[in-house]
């Protein structure tokens, strides 16, 4: 997403008849199946989900406004809290883990030099596995009977877990989970970032007589910075809406233990039907992540090089 | 084959005009020359003539037909540019009959034109290969074979000579200047080497700022420059400038009151601009003279071109440029004796700097 | 010398180390896919076993038991079409996009990547179901091509950028008009980058889980949303689980192996340069 602040001049204009410039038409032709795609798909359903949000929806297919009422009902909601508590909760935890891990994992790969394309692309392989299968292999792993992470804990001593079963573990475990799933992709990432920066300067830190740690410290992780900034945007824009692994391993549960806000306005908009609170629900969510994502894109800006 | 007509023509990008009120006729089979220094608006005004930008203001003809909406594909017109924007997926053949082909072209009529084409530039070894497998000379070649085998209207070129090194930019000159006798088409060159223009157009216009600062055969614009800028730009070394002024009935160099030997007209003239000017004089019009009479100068820099020997020197506190004759083997330290050539100096209006008549 | 020496230690602990983690990172898939030539017993067996006869009869069971055929040609079907769709979308918005340097569109179209996929689901599920097209393949393709105009668009971005824009206007004066110039000299330019996003889209399609879940009915569901139910039973068939996850693996791991080197630009839509 750096790369989205592209110039915005438009400069395909006509000289007289600006409208009618052949130019400019076919350039509306060309782009209008996919301009048309976009509004009819996403901005017109999110500007029905903003309507939706202010009515309320009886069983007799009823439509009634009721203002903030939904709002009003968020802030009282119990579940709602827990969401919250439970999104966030994951949100650190996963993000921390990936984002060391991936910095660890990067620099590995990068002080690989000889690594083959395909050695290379398994370490990655996490990434293209699809969320769903990711919980259906962990789901029998974790299996506190037969699993092979209680017979791994036994090992070395320890007691077994019920680690999804567990209110206390489910989220450690989920966000382990999705650690597991997604630190390559920040190592990527990372990696690139490794890859870009000045060679120069760290023979001229070597001249100086840095040691590799505070080389590490001083030099290549603030000049990293940026990047990894990057990477916590796109890792924060999904943690924050966990859903998949959630919903395939736990659907929220044990209790409500790992019930993520995107899986409770899931359920309540697909399981209960209560169509204006989950849109109001989803707004809310929505609004966490673009709020994120900009306190993120100034984070950016700021540690910019 | 035909005229250019600008009339009015201005052009801003949404801040200040790069291009102001701007007019200009350019005859049919003409060979004109655009110079001027970089980000003067050269390749924006080829570009609007090409169509490949709109005008703000003004119209623009070609032969009789205004074609302001007329997009560059229907303009019949074909460019040369400075990168040769080559089709990088075509062979040199492709990349040549690909406008002819659109035109819907008889396959046998291609074949012909690219073919002749190709013999005249010396380039029908490599018409089965891509632009990637050629040298910068062949791919500026390709550019002008993409261009003759249109036979346009007009042809336009942007600074086509700049990626070559210096020996094949004079080769490919020439060779330009014979093909422009040859196909007898409307040519506009752009460029910012004045040598270029010098040599090859019929009509040079100097740009300055998106202004016409003179538009004159290549003799006129040197012998005759119409303001400072010209006479600045054209011509290498560049022109010495020294102030002078008039002391009772003679004319001196600023400077330090030195008299200077110029012709009654000079005076006169000095005198309706209020007695004080900027004397233009070229290094090759400045001669080496007997010591009583000229005006006596230290040797700072001397630069041997082989033909020429380039002199430094300090005139009445300005720095200054001689060229003499090698064979005199000109030293540093030394003093030499000057005058200038009085019919060849020029008087320019110190606010203006337009010439004074 | 001793430099050398410990340079040639620091190797071999990096090696190490990095062993390590791609044993963390690969184990579990290995897991699933030897788990999935188990015998019920096997799979069942404590400790866990890593010496078993393997088996086919997962596989066999799960396609005489269970329509798991059908939901494969059903995701083929999703996955395909969605893909095709976002290269149709996705190719001249990209080239109108460089062209114009308007970059407000596909900006907008990377709002679906920050929005949860719910808010679309609940106003697409109405409107589709009003339109009576729930049912059919159309609304998991359309919602679907969600994800793959933009993926195709950003990764297609830089592929136009990098085309000299005096290569667009040598078209121009040639007679070419801007529809001409994509087909006859963009496109041609950029098609190792329409391979790539097609398979880039092709992988994401083909694993996005939320959207088939609520759209897919029983003649439509896919491999993913179908994979649901396989977990509901799962503690009675732990081997046919996996190879249901295994057979929904395969085809985003053989394609994204073939694209490895570009998969960087893809996984993160623009957001590292170089
Ligand atoms: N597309 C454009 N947008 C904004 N400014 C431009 C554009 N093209 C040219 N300019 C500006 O117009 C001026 C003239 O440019 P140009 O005609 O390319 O000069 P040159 O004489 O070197 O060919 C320059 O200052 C340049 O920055
Ligand atoms: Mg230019």
């Amino acid at each position: 997403m750096a790369s989205l602040s592209r110039s915005t001049s438009a400069q395909i204009t006509g000289g007289d008849t600006p409208r009618l410039n052949p130019q400019t038409l076919q350039l509306t032709a060309l782009s209008a199946p996919a301009v048309l795609f976009t509004f009819a798909m996403i901005a017109f359903p999110f500007c029905y989900a903003i309507w939706l949000g202010f009515h309320s929806f009886s069983a007799t297919g009823h439509t009634r406004f009721v203002g903030l009422d939904n709002y009003r009902k968020l802030i009282g909601d119990v579940e709602f809290w827990n969401g919250l508590y439970v999104t966030f909760a994951l949100y650190f935890l996963g993000l921390a883990l990936q984002i060391a891990g991936g910095i660890y994992l990067a620099i590995l790969l990068f002080n690989a030099k000889r690594l083959s394309g395909f050695t290379r692309s398994l370490f990655i392989s996490p990434i293209l596995l699809p969320s769903a299968v990711a919980g259906m292999m962990w789901i029998i792993i974790l299996d506190p009977s037969i699993g092979l992470a209680n017979y791994l804990l036994s090992l070395v001593g320890l007691p077994p877990s019920e680690w999804i079963a567990s209110p206390v573990w489910v989220l450690p475990t989920i966000a382990l989970i999705d650690t597991w799933h997604w630190t390559p992709y920040v190592a990527l990432i990372v990696l690139g970032g490794l890859q870009s920066l000045p060679q120069n300067v760290f023979e001229a830190a070597q001249i100086d007589g840095a040691s590799p740690t505070r080389t590490f410290w001083r030099i290549t992780l603030p000049l990293l910075l940026p990047t990894i900034v990057t990477a916590t945007v796109l890792r924060s824009v999904d943690l924050l809406r966990f859903f998949d692994i959630i919903y395939i391993m736990t659907q929220g549960g044990p209790g409500n233990a790992s019930n993520t806000l995107n899986v409770y306005g899931f359920k309540i908009g697909f399981e209960y039907f209560n169509i204006g609170y989950a849109s109001a629900l989803m707004l809310t969510l929505s609004t966490i992540v673009f709020g994120v994502v900009l306190a993120l894109n100034r984070l950016r800006r700021a540690v910019a090089w | 084959m035909a005229s250019i007509k600008l009339r009015n023509i201005t052009k801003t990008f949404g801040g200040p005009n790069i291009i102001s009120d701007l007019s200009l006729d350019i005859d049919d089979r003409e060979f004109v020359v655009f110079v001027g220094p970089s980000g003067c608006g050269k390749s924006t005004l080829l570009r609007i003539i090409a169509g490949l930008e709109p005008v703000t203001e003004g119209d623009v003809f070609i032969g009789d037909q205004r074609v302001n909406s007329l997009p560059a594909a229907r303009r019949n017109i074909a460019m040369v540019f400075q990168d040769y924007a080559l089709y990088p997926h075509m062979t040199v053949y492709g990349n040549m009959a690909f406008a002819l082909e659109l035109r819907g072209m008889s396959k046998v009529e291609i074949d012909t034109r690219v073919r002749r084409a190709a013999t005249m530039l010396d380039i029908e070894p490599y018409l089965d290969r891509r632009p990637k497998a050629l040298s910068g000379g062949q791919r500026q070649r390709v550019a002008m074979g993409r261009a003759i085998v249109r036979d346009p209207q007009v042809f336009l070129f942007d600074e086509p000579l700049s990626n070559l090194d210096a020996r094949l930019r004079g080769q490919v000159r020439a060779e330009i200047k014979a093909l422009s006798q040859q196909l007898k088409t409307t040519m506009i060159f752009v460029t910012h080497d004045q040598v270029e223009a010098m040599t090859m157009a019929d009509r040079i216009v100097v740009l300055h700022a998106g202004v016409i600062q003179q538009y004159d055969t290549p003799e006129q614009v040197y012998e005759h420059p119409a303001n400072q800028f010209v006479a600045g730009f054209i011509g290498s070394p560049t022109m010495n400038f020294l102030p002078i002024r008039l002391q009772g009935d003679e004319i001196v160099l600023t400077g330090d009151g030195r008299a200077l030997p110029l012709t009654d007209d000079r005076r006169g003239r000095l005198q309706n601009a209020g007695g004080e000017a900027t004397l233009g004089v070229r290094p090759e019009h400045i001669l080496l003279c007997d010591p009583r009479e000229g005006i006596a100068a230290s040797i700072k820099l001397v630069e041997p071109l082989g033909s020429d020997t380039m002199v430094h020197f300090d005139l009445a506190g300005t720095p200054a440029i001689a060229r003499v004759d090698p064979a005199i083997k000109p030293k540093v330290g030394e003093t030499i004796a000057l005058r200038m050539a009085p019919s060849r100096v020029h008087m320019f209006d110190v606010k203006t700097g337009q010439v004074l008549t | 010398m001793s430099t050398t020496l410990s340079a040639d230690w620091a190797r071999r602990l990096n090696s190490l180390q990095l062993a390590l983690v791609g044993v963390f990172l690969l184990a579990p898939v290995v897991w699933m896919v030897l788990a999935s030539f188990k015998q019920s017993s096997d799979v069942i067996a404590y400790p866990p076993t890593l010496l078993f006869t393997p088996t086919l009869e997962n596989y066999v069971a799960l396609i005489e038991t269970t329509p798991f055929l059908s939901y494969g040609v059903n995701s083929i079907i999703v996955t395909v079409g969605s893909t095709t769709l976002g290269i149709v979308l996705g190719v001249p918005a990209a080239f109108v996009i460089s062209w114009t340097r308007v970059s407000w569109p596909a900006v907008l179209t990377l709002a679906a990547r920050m929005v949860p996929g719910a808010l679309f689901l609940l106003p697409w599920y109405i409107l589709f179901r009003n339109l009576g097209m729930i049912g059919s393949y159309w609304p998991i393709i359309l919602s679907h091509a969600v994800i793959t105009m933009p993926i195709v668009i950003w990764i297609l971005l830089p592929y136009f950028d990098g085309i000299p824009r005096s290569i667009y206007e040598a078209a121009q004066v040639d007679g070419c008009s801007i529809t001409r110039i994509l087909w006859r000299i963009a496109l041609p330019l950029v098609g190792s980058g329409v391979a790539i996003a097609a398979i880039l889209a092709f992988v994401f399609s083909w694993n996005f889980f939320l959207f088939v879940l609520v759209l897919s009915t029983s003649d439509t569901k896919t491999m993913i949303a179908a994979s649901f139910n396989f977990v509901g039973e799962g503690s009675t068939r732990w081997g046919v689980l996996m190879a249901v996850a295994t057979l929904i693996a395969l085809p985003p791991l053989v394609l994204a192996m073939i694209v490895q080197r570009w998969l960087i630009a893809g996984l993160t839509l623009g957001a590292v340069k170089g």
